[in-house]
């Protein structure tokens, strides 16, 4: 059914034009490669391997301490700690997503 | 006129780095951090104590690998349950209002569950005896057998013991004294200034006859341990506070400014080790840091004045001491009972450990890499401040470990210091008697003071002062 008068139609834009701001998307959910040469794959395996020594109860608690600190402690007490966490982590530095536990950032828990 | 006495000098070391600590790290505090590393750095101490009790051929297991049946030894960390001890959750609940302090009285009752920890698991200890001289934190070695509950049967515990490592105590030909103070509360409603000033005149050599002088001129060192600066009691009425037994008003500039004039006059002739303790402005969490050198300007301006660490560790004329102001003893004793000062004090030597209550009820800083509170090597002299009374013992260990235990009182209610004379190792306490001495009336202190294990007891009055 057509409607019956004329309709005013209501304006509804902004007063003002408002910026558009482009958020960048949290640096654990998704890998950044600062090396090319790498491919995702790479990435993700060097991650687990980090992920691993994280939740390893031979070394202690992650939470409160960064990865190389952990690291040195465990050598420092004798348990042999893969080495190869140690050589991802140096040659990441700067990274958080590298150098800090897996639980850093997440709201709530910390 | 005779020739002036020259006081000798001593070498004096600070070995008190560990207890600097960083800034806390801004993604949160975690505290068990702190319980891995100890267990970890005690573990090996544990075990050889644990041989030495019950024999090589002892058996040690993790908790995740216990067998029912299987007589065998676990290593770990205690936690005991108190059911007396204020919950944060309980007075969120109850919409109360929350301060920081640290809760008074007993915790300790009869109901108390003790659990032991290891890395991966914790057991409930059943059959345990005595449960009364064991806090959480510490690292114990308990024998028992698993039984069908899952719960651990004890038969026997045994404690870390003290320090293995321990220096020779060096040979001194001369005596040699160091003046241990705590307490002073300058500035508060109830300190008397008078006692205080006889205390700096005394040290300084300015009171006393000429029999003491000998004495005095051979005071190398003086270690105020905590509590220097009063607080005000404010009239505010505070039975909404469960956790604070008073409510403290800041302290004021006056108070400190006092306390500045009296350690200046202290420092020109005395070298001085100032410790802060529980109501000074320093961090309230254990280590707490030294107070800063700008809140002294007199004082500063001497090198023998040093502003340490609360639990200060040095080393004078090769004597290892290693004391704090008392807040670890006051925790004890509420997780404890029946165990006065100096058995407590006695207790956190044989744990090889100066405060097994931190972090759990003695605020402590998040330490993740070392616990600095763990002994290693075995002091001479083990001190606490701002004790009731006074009280000393000398222990001696297994292997031949010798340690003197003090607890120092506090000053402001007993008037009195401990001496400790390094040649003998012996300790006396020191006690200001003054005609205008008030009465405090507190049931907790004593008005005389304990002279067992002691060699003499001084007792100075204005009366008698001739020279002066």
């Amino acid at each position: 059914m057509a409607s019956v008068g004329k309709q005013t139609k209501l304006n509804f834009t902004a007063t003002r034009p408002r910026p558009v701001i482009k958020k960048e998307a949290p640096s654990f959910h998704r890998p950044i490669t600062t090396d090319q040469t790498k491919t995702v794959e790479q990435v993700e395996a060097e991650l687990n391997i980090l992920r691993q020594f994280d939740l390893n109860l031979k070394y202690g608690p992650c939470l409160g301490m960064s990865r190389l600190e952990r690291w040195e402690r465990a050598q420092r007490f004798g348990l042999s700690p893969p080495v190869e966490v140690r050589n991802i982590v140096m040659s990441n530095h700067g990274n958080t997503l590298y150098s800090e536990c897996l639980w850093f950032g997440e709201r709530g828990l910390v | 006129m005779a020739a002036a006495l020259v006081r000798p000098s001593c070498t004096v070391t600070n070995d008190s780095s560990k207890f600097i600590t960083p800034p806390i790290r801004r993604d949160g505090i975690q505290y068990n951090q702190i319980y891995y590393t100890r267990l970890h750095e005690m573990k090996d101490v544990s075990m050889k104590s644990a041989q030495r009790k019950w024999g090589s051929d002892t058996v040690f297991r993790n908790l995740k690998d216990l067998e029912p049946g299987l007589a065998c030894v676990v290593i770990g960390t205690l936690f005991k349950e108190m059911s007396l001890r204020p919950s944060t959750i309980k007075q969120i609940s109850d919409n109360q209002r929350l301060l920081p302090y640290p809760p008074k009285g007993k915790l300790s009752s009869s109901t108390d569950k003790i659990f032991l920890e290891d890395y991966s698991q914790r057991v409930i200890l059943s059959n345990l005896s005595d449960n009364t001289a064991l806090t959480t934190g510490m690292i114990v070695a308990v024998k028992g057998v698993q039984n069908a509950d899952g719960n651990f049967e004890v038969s026997d515990y045994c404690l870390p013991g003290m320090p293995l490592k321990n220096d020779p105590l060096p040979s001194l030909n001369n005596d040699r004294y160091v003046a241990i103070v705590s307490g002073l509360m300058v500035g508060s409603d109830w300190s008397d200034q008078w006692a205080i000033q006889q205390l700096v005149d005394y040290l300084t050599g300015q009171l006393g006859g000429v029999h003491d002088n000998d004495m005095l001129s051979n005071i190398v060192k003086v270690i105020i341990a905590g509590n220097s600066i009063g607080s005000v009691q404010s009239n505010k009425s505070s039975d909404k506070v469960k956790y604070s037994a008073k409510n403290y008003c800041a302290h004021s500039i006056q108070s400190v400014e006092e306390l500045d004039v009296t350690l200046s006059q202290l420092s020109s002739s005395v070298p001085v080790a100032l410790m802060p303790g529980t109501y000074d402005p320093a961090n309230k969490q254990l280590p707490q840091q030294p107070l800063h050198h700008c809140m002294f300007p007199k004082s500063a301006k001497y090198d023998n004045f040093k502003s340490v660490t609360n639990p200060y560790s040095c080393t004078i004329e090769g004597h290892k001491f290693i004391g704090t102001c008392g807040e670890n003893i006051e925790s004890m004793s509420c997780c404890t009972i029946g165990m006065d000062s100096l058995e407590l004090l006695e207790l956190t030597l044989m744990s090889s450990h100066v405060a097994p209550t931190a972090p759990d009820i003695l605020c402590c800083y998040p330490f993740s890499n070392a616990d600095p509170f763990i002994m290693d090597d075995c002091p001479h002299v083990y001190f606490a401040g701002n004790q009731p009374k006074f009280q000393s013992k000398l222990v001696t260990g297994d292997d031949g470990q010798k340690v003197l235990l003090i607890c120092v009182p506090s000053f402001n209610s007993t008037h009195s210091l401990a001496l400790i004379n390094l040649r003998t190792l012996a300790c006396t306490p020191l006690t200001f008697a003054t005609t205008a001495t008030r009465l405090i009336e507190n049931k907790d202190t004593q008005n005389n003071i304990e002279t067992e294990n002691v060699l003499m007891t001084e007792t100075i009055s204005d009366i008698d002062d001739e020279d002066y």
